[in-house]
Order: C-alpha cells, then structure tokens, then sequence
C-alpha cells in the first residue's frame, strides 16, 4: 500500500472526527424547564414562581451531577429582572424568585445554566406569563351578585 | 422527579443479570443478593471505583453499591 501525502480528503475526515467527538461530549441537556410545575406557563398569579429543571445524558455518561446553578430572568425588553448568580447545590426542584416584583400580564424569559461535576456549563431557556397577579376577585368593587326582584 | 429510574433484571444459567438506569443528577443504593464482590461483573469486567460506582460495602449476604447515574448492566454469578 502506498502511503500517500496529507491530502485534502484526510484534513476533511480528521475535521469530521473533530465534530463527532463534540457532539458526542455536548449531549447533557437541560429539559422540562417549569415555573410552578407548568411548561411554559400563561397566566401565573404567583408573584414568587419557582424553577425546576431536569437535566439528562446519556445513558454511558454515568455519575453525571449538578454542582452548581444559576436562573436568570428577563421581561420583553430584556430587562433584568433577577440573576441569581451561580449557586453551588444539586437541587433543580422547586426553587423560589427571588427578584424584582413581577408585573401583571407580562411574559418573562428565565434561562437556566447547571454546571455537571467538571464544571462544564450547560445552558436552556424557556419562559412564562404572569396573568392578573390580584388575588381580589374584584380589584375594583363594582361586582354585585347576579339578582333578580 | 429528576427522571426516568428503570430496573430490569434476567435469570441465566450461573446466575443473573441486572439492568439498571440512574437519572441525571441522582444517586441509587443498590442491594444484590450475593455474598462476595468476586462475583459481580460490570460490562464483563470487575467493579471499579469511579466511572459511577461511587463505593460498595459488604452487609451480611448483600453487596451494597452506591450508584451515580447512567445505564449499568450487572452480571451476577451464583
């Protein structure tokens, strides 16, 4: 067999096995991002929502952990509404707003950021809508029974 | 709920076969009947640490392993 020179063909095969082993070491992600237990949740009447995530990898990477997190969230105009900065911990269950008070009827952004056991982030977004925020079934007082004489 | 945990186990002849998978971000404690860490195989070769198997300890006829997530498959012979 004759040995050739590095071709073209050989740089194209070496740049495709580059690719595939980072896709093959990309494959964690973060799914079922939720406030208050809802994908994608519209109308939210809770002024302190909370965040849950799952995170997933492939069934050969085992011992796969979160150490640390972090939540931002952001309205329409990309207004920062809480960061909650990278927290160390492996909870992704249940976790409280903890930032500016949440405006009624508008939709927020919260991206979500978990850092496995080597400290490799891993990033995903989704979002929710606040609804009336009143608890008052009659904010204005001009309800009245339906009644008839 | 951080994900799907499946269990799944098979008699063959010398003894059985134990499949299971761990979600992300989850440990599992498992017991296996069997009286030596001799005889365990983990994808055909002796249990190691790391790689998932946090530790083991023996406790009477059980081996107790400490998993951290992903897919095994044990081999258990009798």
């Amino acid at each position: 067999m004759r040995i050739s020179k590095p071709s073209y063909r050989h740089f194209l095969m070496a740049l495709m096995f580059f690719f595939n082993a980072v896709i093959c070491f990309s494959q964690t992600t973060i799914k079922n991002l939720q406030v208050d237990y809802q994908t994608e949740f519209l109308g939210s009447d809770d002024i302190t929502p909370h965040f849950s995530w799952q995170m997933e990898g492939t069934p050969n990477n085992r011992g796969l952990m979160q150490t640390a997190y972090q939540i931002v969230v952001a309205d329409e105009d990309e207004n920062m509404m809480w960061d909650s900065k990278k927290t160390s911990g492996s909870v992704s269950l249940g976790i409280p707003y903890e930032g500016k008070k949440l405006q009624p009827t508008t939709k927020y952004t919260f991206q979500i950021t978990v850092w496995d056991q080597k400290d490799a982030p891993i990033t995903n977004s989704s979002w929710f809508e606040t609804g009336l925020l009143d608890a008052d079934p009659d904010p204005d007082k001009k309800m009245m029974w339906a009644q008839g004489y | 709920m951080y994900g799907r945990i499946e269990s799944a186990w098979k008699w063959v002849q010398d003894g059985w076969i134990y499949r299971t998978t761990v979600p992300a971000n989850t440990s599992a404690t498992l017991h296996l009947k069997t009286n030596s860490i001799q005889n365990i195989l983990l994808d055909g070769k002796k249990l190691k640490k790391g790689s998932g198997i946090q530790s083991w300890q023996k406790e009477g006829d059980e081996i107790i392993l400490e998993l951290g997530s992903g897919s095994y498959e044990f081999q258990i012979t009798k």
